[in-house]
């Protein structure tokens, strides 16, 4: 599959969903390029703003938080398009009260996936 | 007929044993009378369930305690009556509430914070409707905030119920929320709830009440006055009520006295709002000439006026 591709597939899966929390927020697929070594809490800092720590986060868990939404379908959807295109994804979450949330995996020389926002005061 | 004839022989009393019944009856008057005079002049009783509270010139009428989040009392005398529909008291175990079906928020909500709240319980992605709201009152839902340009703000947030996940959930009921402006729930408001948190740490049990006030805050889209068609009223103030009691009373409500640190606060619910949460310090007082509550009925009137009129400096 090609790289656009990858990111349609995204990008359709994601458009206008917001993923809830003290406020709704929407979801940016990002493409990111990839250095020989770099992890993916490296990518999100140096690419996605995200400060220090960095936290991994199980990625069941972001999708069992969401199965009482009014989106529920969706973001089963979401899941599926995100397994067919970055296998390999996880949740990393850094900040407070603003929280930046990035669903990112790895797509040859690539950083691909989904990053938003959950406000948590 | 022999056996009826036993039975009226044994009903018929003789004239010996009516006495003896009269003296019984006698006895059992003049000790109900007793117990009577017993329970009608003897002092009010204080447990640790309900205690009573005292005044210098008159004994004050018991104080009933519904619940431990409620120690300082029912500020709109809300009650459980499914009628008072604006004015309904919801008795949870995590905090307290009085509900206004009408405004789809709360009047108030009241809580204890002590060190034993905190936890680092997960939170909940989504808002839950109240489902203990009776028939016919709109249950406020997750989508009826969706787009609003305002958060949904927590009154007793969940950071003071992290100690376990049941606690730490609870808080995410929609009954427990108001529409606020973003920089007021992300800044100062949060400012103040760590202040808070911070200061149950430092061994003190905080009594605190928060509400909406008034109608139509600024949100991320401009200026509303409801939002979700009309269903949920968008304050145009939120305050807070903060007593700190220090750890070790035996009664909480009885440490209380002119000297215990209070901390008001009356915020615009707009973009306005910074970090500071001390610009934004009140007194009491002003909380309830703006709202119409009366925050303090538990306490006694003359150090209940004390605290009304405290400035808070605490925290310089």
């Amino acid at each position: 599959m090609e790289l656009a591709d990858k990111l349609n597939i995204l990008k359709a899966a994601s458009e206008g969903l917001l993923y809830p929390s003290e406020s709704d927020e929407p979801f940016k697929v990002f493409c990111w390029p990839r250095e020989t070594g770099q992890t993916a809490q490296d990518a999100v800092r140096i690419h996605g703003g995200a400060g220090e720590p960095v936290e991994s986060v199980p990625v069941d868990g972001f999708f069992a938080a969401l199965t009482d939404s009014d989106e529920a379908d969706r973001f089963a959807e979401l899941r599926t398009a995100l397994e067919q295109v970055v296998p390999d994804f996880v949740d990393l979450r850094a900040g407070r009260i603003n929280v930046s949330v990035f669903l990112i995996g790895t797509a040859t020389d690539k950083w691909l996936g989904l990053q938003t926002v959950s406000v948590e005061t | 007929m022999p056996t009826r004839q036993r039975s009226e022989q044994r009903d018929r009393p003789s004239g010996t044993s009516a006495l003896a019944w009269a003296g019984v009856i006698v006895f059992l008057l003049i000790l109900l009378a007793g117990v009577l005079v017993y329970i009608f002049t003897r002092p009010p009783q204080s447990t640790p369930g309900n205690p009573s509270v005292s005044t210098q010139n008159a004994p004050a009428p018991p104080v009933v305690i519904v619940s431990p989040h409620m120690l300082l009392g029912n500020p709109s005398q809300a009650t459980a009556d499914p009628s008072n529909k604006n004015n309904f008291l919801m008795v949870k175990p995590y905090f307290c509430l009085g509900y206004n079906n009408s405004k789809g928020t709360p009047n108030w909500v009241s809580w204890r914070l002590t060190a034993a709240d905190l936890g680092t319980a997960p939170r909940k992605q989504t808002f839950d409707p109240d489902d203990s709201l009776p028939a016919g009152y709109y249950r406020v839902e997750h989508r009826d905030y969706v787009r609003c340009g305002f958060d949904r703000g927590h009154m007793c947030p969940h950071s003071d119920r992290g100690a376990n996940q049941e606690m730490a959930f609870a808080t995410f009921v929609l009954t427990n929320i108001i529409p606020q402006a973003p920089n007021v729930n992300r800044k100062a408001w949060e400012r103040l709830e760590a202040y808070g948190r911070d200061l149950a740490l430092q061994h003190n049990h905080l009594y605190i009440v928060s509400g909406p006030a008034g109608q139509g805050g600024v949100g991320t889209d401009g200026p509303a006055s409801t939002i979700a068609g009309g269903r949920i009223v968008v304050p145009a103030e939120c305050w807070k009520v903060i007593v700190v009691v220090p750890e070790g009373a035996t009664d909480d409500l009885a440490a209380i006295n002119a000297g215990t640190r209070v901390i008001a606060v009356i915020m615009p619910n707009t973009q306005d709002v910074g970090e500071d949460w001390r610009p934004f310090l009140t007194t009491i007082a002003a909380v309830e000439q703006h709202t119409g509550l009366h925050l303090l009925t538990n306490l006694s009137g003359e150090m209940a006026e004390t605290l009304r009129q405290k400035l808070d400096t605490g925290w310089r």
